[in-house]
């Protein structure tokens, strides 16, 4: 007997906790600093620049954001939020570069969200090559 | 003295879980091997540890690699040895009642002390390997023990077909002994003797060693490549009996199969088979006459939003009497049924709440025996965590005893309190 109330007070209190829980399905993408969305790419868009940002992106990128930067890689099967598609021209259009910079430097929201920032594992420079790079899937 | 026992254990873990934030260094989201290999955090691949999601069960039969990886050595420097330490600290306190002698008992102790290592070698990723050494009441032994050959078929690093050799988990993909976020163990595990590693030695109730078989295993995954497409994962293979005490144990092999699906990116179904090989008259589970005795099951899991419902039935044969061919009243003869039903509620953002990581859970099992009375087992979790890969967690156990062969005849409550910590 009261293994059932136990029961009964565990569910009521899950239903009760339930819609005090953020929703994970939710995109919240935190938005960057007004000075880091004013910025403009300082590294030259070279064959170069995209050749060691396509090997940074394969190593550090690819198991979320797929090989096609499609947001579908193997990492992302129990993601409620999935990456961006970056290859979607028209939503890639609305994002500016300093707001990509920013996530890349500082991460996403840690709570639907696996990307974390990237400040002290890559150079200012790799990240803005890495901007150029994530533009070119949907060139 | 029950409730200043469960206060003493409660009030040990906070001050614990205090020193181990006060020690720990701030940043610890790559503790682990396989954290510190793919630079992913724990949550990339386990729904809460050590309970493996969609990404962590492709990962993991996949030889530890992701596909988009290519090549996978990637030992830089000591920070990426693809080794690990778990220590668990465990406060137990446990009341029996009933036919038997009644009592009380509680210990705190380190329960277990585990080496851990695994990872692909090599470049091309064909060979994956993966060990367990386990420290635990003054005991060494090996946990899980294996090699796996990689992409036998297929695309290299999909792990279409894989064949793995050594001392393993045979269960299912998505639920087994080795994934149970519910310390409490499942009679599906230790009682039927079909998911996962079977206990060894110690009462029912106690947190004794387990065991594993050895065996051949030649499994795969066939992963969708949509989101909302469907996974499918398998698995084949032989393995030794390990209760057969008059030697010739590969002249009497166990052979399992085990399939499950994942679909519509939350639901996922899976069954398994086992025949069972081993020797006593006493125990259904170990049969005499080294015959087999089939045992199967199926189970399913759902998420939705932050629950994750799982429940599963299994079953074992009773065997064929010896004698006559008429069905007799041993205990070895008769057929056991498990039923359970497991929800676990993990939130992803709750307002107000340090670091905002915790899990509640709570398991029905219940175990049937033809001519015996039932015996169930009621069990609710909470934890919270420090670190990413260290928690504190407590259990509240109510087990109703009955006269299943293999279970505790005594009704008992029992809380434990553990501190687990990974580095």
């Amino acid at each position: 007997m009261n293994t059932i109330h136990a029961g009964i007070a565990m569910l009521f209190t899950l239903l009760v906790l339930w819609p005090l829980t953020g929703s994970a399905t939710d995109r919240k993408t935190p938005s960057a600093p007004e000075e880091f969305l004013k910025m403009t790419n300082p590294v030259p868009l070279t064959s170069g620049t995209l050749n060691e940002a396509g090997s940074i992106y394969e190593k550090q990128c690819s198991k979320c954001h797929g090989d096609n930067g499609a947001g579908n890689g193997s990492a992302t099967k129990d993601l409620d939020v999935k990456p961006r598609n970056y290859t979607d021209k028209a939503l890639m259009e609305k994002i500016p570069d300093g707001q990509l910079f920013w996530i890349i430097c500082y991460g996403s929201d840690p709570d639907t969200t696996e990307m974390k920032g990237y400040k002290k594992k890559l150079s200012q420079e790799q990240m803005w090559s890495l901007v150029h790079y994530i533009r070119s899937f949907a060139r | 003295m029950r409730r200043s026992v469960l206060f003493l254990t409660i009030l040990l873990s906070i001050l614990t879980s205090g020193l181990v934030e006060f020690l720990a260094p701030p940043e610890a989201e790559a503790i682990p091997a396989f954290s510190r290999q793919t630079g992913e955090s724990c949550s990339t691949c386990h729904v809460a540890y050590p309970k493996l999601n969609q990404t962590g069960q492709n990962f993991r039969t996949n030889g530890f690699r992701f596909p988009e990886d290519k090549e996978w050595q990637d030992v830089q420097d000591l920070k990426h040895v693809p080794l690990s330490v778990e220590i668990e600290v465990e406060a137990e306190y446990t009341k029996t009642r009933g036919a038997g002698a009644s009592g009380q008992e509680s210990l705190l102790k380190i329960d277990e002390v585990e080496l851990l290592a695994g990872a692909p070698l090599g470049k091309e990723g064909r060979f994956s390997g993966y060990g367990v050494l386990s420290f635990a009441e003054g005991d060494v032994s090996v946990g899980q023990a294996y090699g796996q050959v990689n992409d036998l078929l297929g695309e290299k690093g999909h792990g279409l077909l894989n064949i793995k050799v050594g001392q393993f988990d045979i269960a299912l993909p998505f639920l087994s002994s080795t994934q149970r976020v519910i310390k409490q163990r499942y009679f599906a595990q230790e009682t039927l003797g079909i998911l996962g590693a079977r206990r060894q030695g110690g009462s029912t109730e106690s947190e004794a060693v387990e065991l594993y078989n050895t065996g051949v295993e030649i499994n795969g995954q066939l992963v969708a490549k949509e989101a909302d497409g469907i996974t499918h994962r398998y698995a084949i293979g032989l393995y030794q009996p390990k209760s057969l005490v008059n030697g010739n144990h590969l002249g009497f092999p166990g052979l399992y199969a085990t399939y499950s699906i994942h679909f519509w990116e939350r639901f996922t179904i899976g069954a398994i088979y086992k025949r069972d090989v081993v020797n006593s008259a006493l125990n259904p589970l170990i049969p005499e006459g080294k015959r087999g005795v089939d045992k199967w099951g199926i189970a399913g899991e759902v998420k939705l939003g932050p629950f994750l419902a799982t429940a599963g039935y299994f079953r074992s044969d009773g065997l064929p009497s010896t004698g006559d061919g008429a069905l007799s009243n041993a205990t070895h003869n008769r057929a056991l049924q498990n039923y359970m039903a497991e929800v676990l509620f993990i939130p992803h953002d709750i307002p107000f709440i340090p670091n905002k990581k915790f899990v509640l859970g709570g398991r029905f099992d219940h175990i049937d025996q033809e001519l015996a009375q039932s015996s169930s087992r009621t069990t609710f979790m909470g934890r919270y965590y420090i670190l990413p890969s260290v928690f504190v967690q407590a259990e509240w156990r109510v087990h109703d005893g009955g006269s299943v062969a293999g279970t505790s005849g005594q009704d008992s409550y029992a809380a434990r309190g553990f501190l687990v910590a990974a580095f």
